[in-house]
């Protein structure tokens, strides 16, 4: 269980949320032996079909299921009262690991006390790992398949990931949701993933983002799971170099920098409208005065040949 | 003065490349979506001027267009072009070459958590 305790402190992103998920995984593997081989057959389960989420329990012996707990998924109005209620579910997780993990009569129960939460968050977390990094889609749907049953004799975090699973498989093909300006609907939780390992900033990163209005969050979320498209990236840098081998590592590191190439040049067009006294939406001359005065601080790189015909 | 807002919409390749299996016309507005929630991310109106994303898709492409041109001439004094020649360029800038070398460690534990997930895959495979 260390292992667990240890990668949960990693570097987190909505990249890390993989690793950890991944990593969690790994090191509940013995135990996820012990819930597949359950004579019993004993395990919950999440369905998840259009809006409706629901946790039931199989009963090997009787070849039947129960439900638990159901629930649709609605917009929420509450949604910024609902964040500072809702606990991470890696930090309940870790909570759990301290104390010895419930027997499964025990764990039902437990279950069933903390479902009301979960599906929130299993939605959340499922929109999580639905992130900009085109890898998880590959992964998704053959992960989902091998970690599909739970055994509640292991941490709550083990059905987490189960719905989590489930969610990202209902929810991978709803990435064009992004398309639209009804992101903030979706209730998704980025309280998770402050800016860096260490728990004193993740701690102040909490309490930042507990804070947040409704538009802050939204602004937010567009930030942290904006990036240029990997494919495109690496079209334009195959045609200007020539060269048809460009590594995976050269693309991402494109990509960041552009991004933050990107935020640099906005933030600078917000400061010069500042100055104009302007406001409403970045019209291109804030853009080209931006990137004016980014020349001259010489973050822009300079051509050593005047481009002469374009 | 440049003015990347007037840019052509064909673009020349790079005398010493190979002939490329692309077209020769950079279409317009391939990052158009993808930018329109960045710069909302980062300061704009939740719906930017269409010209404005013109405009900054523009500057992005020059600016990457600029940056690999750069790294080429590191990289060839070595043989190849390499990851280390992009960090090399912006080495002064902090900001990004810290968020670069976050990005390649996160990638390195993405494939090795990737990696042993599989083996044990494997190993739950043969299970039963």
């Amino acid at each position: 269980m260390d292992l667990g305790l240890v990668v949960l402190f990693v570097c987190l992103s909505s990249t890390c949320l993989y690793v950890n998920y991944l990593n969690f995984l790994l090191s509940l593997q013995e135990d996820l032996k012990k819930c597949l081989a359950d004579e019993k057959a004993r395990y919950q389960f999440v369905i998840r079909a259009g809006t409706d989420t629901e946790v039931l329990w199989n009963d090997g012996r009787q070849s039947k299921t129960e439900p638990v707990y159901k629930r649709s998924i609605e917009f929420d109005q509450n949604y910024p009262k609902r964040m500072k209620q809702s606990k991470d579910p890696f930090e309940a997780a870790l909570e759990e690991q301290e104390e010895s993990p419930p027997n499964s009569p025990v764990g039902e129960d437990e279950l069933n006390s903390q479902t009301p939460n979960e599906p929130q968050n299993q939605t959340n977390g499922g929109h999580n790992l639905l992130v900009d990094d085109d890898d998880y889609d590959e992964i998704g749907p053959n992960v989902k398949n091998s970690s599909h049953p739970s055994s509640t004799s292991t941490s709550k975090l083990h059905s987490t990931i189960v719905n989590a699973n489930v969610a990202t498989g209902a929810t991978t093909k709803n990435k064009e949701y992004d398309d639209d300006e009804e992101e903030e609907n979706m209730e998704v939780e980025l309280s998770k993933f402050p800016s860096s390992a260490d728990p004193t900033k993740m701690a102040k990163m909490q309490a930042i983002l507990s804070q947040f209005t409704e538009d802050q969050m939204s602004r937010y979320e567009s930030f942290r799971r904006s990036a240029l498209q990997r494919s495109n990236i690496r079209r334009l840098l195959v045609s200007i170099t020539g060269s048809q081998k460009i590594s995976l590592p050269m693309t991402i590191v494109v990509c960041g920098i552009a991004k933050m190439f990107v935020g640099e040049l906005v933030e600078k067009a917000r400061i010069v409208m500042t100055e104009r006294k302007e406001s409403g939406p970045i019209r291109p001359c804030h853009i080209r005065e931006a990137y004016r005065r980014l020349k001259l601080e010489g973050k822009v790189p300079k051509r050593s040949v005047q481009r002469l015909f374009r | 003065m440049s003015n990347p807002s007037t840019g052509a919409s064909s673009k020349s390749k790079v005398g010493s490349s190979q002939p490329s299996e692309t077209s020769f016309k950079r279409k317009r507005g391939v990052f158009q979506k993808d930018l329109q929630h960045m710069m909302y991310g980062f300061g704009d109106d939740p719906n930017p001027l269409p010209e404005t994303v013109a405009l900054v898709e523009d500057i992005v492409v020059e600016y990457v267009t600029d940056m690999a041109h750069k790294a080429q001439d590191i990289g060839s004094k070595r043989g190849k072009l390499s990851v280390e020649d992009f960090l090399y360029l912006i080495r002064k800038d902090l900001p990004k070459l810290n968020r670069c070398t976050e990005l390649l460690s996160m990638q390195e534990e993405l494939k090795q958590a990737r990696k042993a997930f599989e083996v044990d895959e494997e190993k739950l495979g043969t299970l039963e």
